[in-house]
């Protein structure tokens, strides 16, 4: 999928990656790929400030913290990140649904 | 690794991103980067990437001044409402109005201590309601981070020329006022200005960071369109105007009320002229008009 059609879906998907567990920014990337089973092409380092910018946003929390030696921001979904989470996917279902009425 | 890093590094500089935030840009990039060998081909380009910081963060940081600006603002607005009317209750207006042997220091301090904190009050509102009004929009085009920027600047500006001239104003009146009236607004002002001071980092910091997000900033009526008259709308001086005729009234009627008319009416004349030289003055400026 190209990067400006995924622009509009990252803040989204970036809460969803966050969903399971908090993670730090590579392992956010590592499970996009993965559940996207590699069908996003994202420049990795883009995802750093739409992280500023849901943690400005209350949607995110983030803290360092010493994993195998190394120092590394952690980001968790807060309760604000949650709802949204949960509001983007409903408004993602209906989008969905009515592009594949139109489509089909 | 190192080279990419250091070109980050330069452009966040560069774009007038806080060192602290540049701390942290780079030391999540470097983490990102060392774990796996291909991320430094997908990571995107340095330039660009720290760009998007500057823009989120700009935009963030100039609605945060904006808020900020007016909650300080409030504090010493109450501060100098408190002021300026126990001082009036004590001695009316009146006593202290202009005449031809007034000084052009005084007239000067009057003409500020009447217009600044209108000003003040105005740019304050307007800039904590642009504030709140993009909230949740990311990134901010540029020409709206700059009215924020603009606007809490004005706001804050005034609110230190406000006290500062309400200072001037006893010292210079202290013949005709009580005497307790010189410690209160000294002590006033000394807290209003420690409050606003401050601002002052942040204000420089916000305008360090050069946002580059395209598109415009509304005018006045992005902000206030919904409570303006349809008539009205999309017609600025004709807004202004009204504004004008509105504030006219507010001055004209207690005086009227309290048998001044003849004062009161060279007070509203004064007070429409204001209006609208500010409007005409600081209109684009702020964003009022385009």
């Amino acid at each position: 999928m190209r990067s400006e059609v995924l622009k509009g879906h990252l803040d989204t998907l970036l809460l969803a990656a966050l969903a399971e567990s908090p993670a730090h920014g590579y392992l956010i990337v590592e499970r996009l790929k993965q559940r996207s089973q590699g069908a996003f092409e994202l420049s990795e380092g883009t995802i750093y400030p739409a992280l500023y910018r849901l943690e400005d946003a209350g949607l995110l929390s983030s803290r360092w913290a010493h994993e195998a030696g190394r120092r590394r921001r952690v980001y968790r979904l807060t309760r604000r990140g949650q709802a949204a989470l949960d509001a983007g996917r409903q408004d993602w279902r209906g989008f969905a649904h009515a592009v594949n009425a139109v489509l089909s | 690794m190192d080279p990419y890093l250091r070109t980050l590094g330069a452009e966040l500089r560069r774009l007038g991103v806080p060192a602290r935030r540049r701390r942290r840009i780079l030391a999540e990039a470097r983490d990102h980067l060392r774990s796996d060998p291909g991320t430094l081909a997908r990571f995107g380009d340095a330039r660009a990437i720290a760009q998007e910081c500057a823009d989120e963060l700009g935009g963030t940081a100039a609605r945060r001044l904006s808020v900020a600006a007016f909650a300080v603002l409030a504090v010493a607005g109450a501060v100098f409402s408190a002021l300026l009317l126990a001082i009036f209750t004590v001695v009316p207006a009146r006593a202290l109005a202009c005449c031809t042997a007034t000084p052009p220091a005084q007239v000067i301090t009057l003409a500020v201590l009447v217009v600044a904190p209108q000003v003040a009050f105005v740019s304050g509102v307007l800039a904590l309601i642009r504030a709140v009004r993009l909230r949740g929009h990311a990134p901010l085009p540029a020409a709206e981070v700059r009215t924020l920027r603009r606007r809490s600047a004005v706001a804050l500006a005034s609110g230190v020329a406000s006290m500062s001239a309400l200072a001037l104003f006893v010292t210079e009146y202290a013949a005709l006022l009580p005497a307790w009236s010189q410690p209160a607004v000294y002590a006033g002002t000394a807290l209003s200005v420690l409050l606003v001071l401050p601002m002052a980092v942040p204000l420089v910091v916000t305008s360090r960071i050069r946002v580059q997000t395209a598109g415009t900033a509304g005018d006045v009526f992005a902000d206030v369109g919904g409570v303006v008259p349809a008539p009205l709308r999309g017609h600025p001086w004709a807004f202004a105007g009204a504004v004008a005729a509105v504030v006219a009234v507010a001055v004209l009627a207690p005086g009227v009320a309290a048998d001044d008319a003849f004062d009161a009416a060279l007070r509203a004349l004064a007070e429409t002229l204001a209006c609208l030289a500010g409007f005409a003055a600081l209109g684009r400026f702020l964003s009022l008009r385009h």
